[in-house]
């Protein structure tokens, strides 16, 4: 073989090996010739963004937690309702694994992927390695998938359209700082290449 | 035919996509536990759809939500749900409820069987069709997290009112059960067996 080993690219879908990826330009994405599969993308982001990203990301979540979505007064008794209370609920009422799917997938998911994100790279942008980091870069990209607000999101509009004909409703500050969150996570997880995190941690060692 | 990395003697690591040889047992990079493939993908992913299918048997059957006012109790199955809404004229969101928890599950289901189906017996689609079918499973599956969002929600905001009272119904977690676990089923299945399967 001509080459060392991981000069090669091999795609992680289809297991074609490609000798030379083509330079990317400006824009642009590289994809699999045999399966099309996303290999390399012109809008990964460097560290100091995703640090920056994150943090909006993680500052707007604990704000949509402390503040209520909505609030509305329906026969004559005002509720509201948060983010937490809910899966709250739904543990007290021995629906453990329910409450547990919804507070990993609304809260604690993304708090800890952002939270991850932050941490690992601040530490790869001052290229220190800690004893954890390998570790937390795993977690990292595991938890990505468990983080599903822009679902909540929907899933919250859906029961606004449920419960607007019942009454007056005011939609409180955790509605706008959580779709706050979803914008700034969107561009987050758009542009977050957990290959340059590697790439990175391996330089550093 | 196009070489694979496995024919080449080489893996990459899933978890950080390091090139190595396929004697390798952890990565050297990352020091985490490498396959060439994903061990016993096809088993693991045809268990996961058959307990995914048993789940979802009492999750369209068993009260997903009680509603009771005044102390009445009404339970809502998902189906039940979606009439109702259909009837108080929310088309919309009544579709939207219908893709999510009845469409998107069966859906995810019968194309991650058919994938696998295909790669024992002979099945008229292309390896892209394939791959194509499974990364739409795979981006559509957390959609069917939107119910129990929503039920979270609505007993969150009726959760200190005197009359109306929304609670969890034994359906739910069956529910809950069959989406995680065809979540999980798709991070099972190895795509490249798609390939290697190719004759």
């Amino acid at each position: 073989m001509p080459q060392r080993p991981h000069d090669l690219c091999i795609c992680p879908s289809c297991d074609l090996v490609i000798s030379q990826l083509p330079e990317l330009s400006e824009g642009n994405a590289l994809h699999c010739p045999r399966c099309g599969h996303k290999l390399k993308s012109s809008k990964s982001l460097q560290f100091s963004e995703t640090l920056a990203l994150s943090l909006a990301c993680l500052i707007t979540l604990i704000i949509a937690n402390l503040y209520p979505l909505l609030s509305f007064d329906f026969l004559g008794s005002e509720s509201h309702a948060n983010i937490l209370e809910g899966t709250i609920l739904l543990f007290d009422n021995g629906y453990y694994f329910v409450g547990g799917v919804v507070l990993l997938a609304s809260v604690v998911a993304p708090v800890a992927v952002f939270s991850l994100v932050a941490i690992n790279s601040f530490l790869l942008m001052q290229k220190r390695k800690t004893p954890g980091l390998a570790s937390m870069l795993h977690y990292q990209d595991s938890l990505i998938h468990w983080s599903m607000l822009e679902v909540f999101l929907v899933s919250f509009i859906v029961s606004l359209v449920k419960l607007i004909e019942l009454s007056d409703i005011k939609l409180g500050w955790g509605l706008w700082s959580i779709c706050l969150t979803i914008v700034f996570s969107g561009r987050l997880l758009l542009g977050i290449d957990s290959q340059r995190f590697w790439e990175r941690y391996a330089a550093i060692s | 035919m196009q070489p694979s990395a496995k024919q080449a003697g080489l893996k990459l690591c899933p978890h950080c996509h390091f090139v190595q040889p396929i004697a390798e047992k952890h990565c050297p990079r990352c020091s985490m536990r490498t396959h060439s493939r994903i061990p016993y993908s096809i088993q693991k992913t045809w268990a996961l759809i058959i307990t995914a299918t048993i789940a979802l048997v009492p999750a369209n059957l068993l009260p997903i939500t009680v509603l009771s006012t005044r102390g009445a109790p009404k339970p809502e199955t998902i189906m039940s749900g979606i009439i109702n809404l259909f009837q108080s004229d929310m088309p919309v969101v009544a579709s939207v409820v219908f893709i999510a928890s009845i469409v998107v599950p069966f859906a995810k289901l019968v194309g991650l069987a058919l994938i696998l189906a295909s790669l024992h017996m002979h099945i008229e689609l292309s390896d892209r069709q394939r791959v194509q079918m499974f990364r739409f499973i795979d981006f559509i599956g957390r959609w069917s997290m939107l119910d129990l969002f929503v039920l979270s929600i609505m007993i969150a905001v009726f959760s200190h009112h005197k009359i109306i009272d929304v609670a969890a119904g034994p359906g739910a977690t069956a529910f809950g059960l069959a989406v995680v676990l065809t979540l999980f089923a798709a991070k099972t299945l190895d795509t490249r067996l798609i390939w290697d399967y190719q004759t």
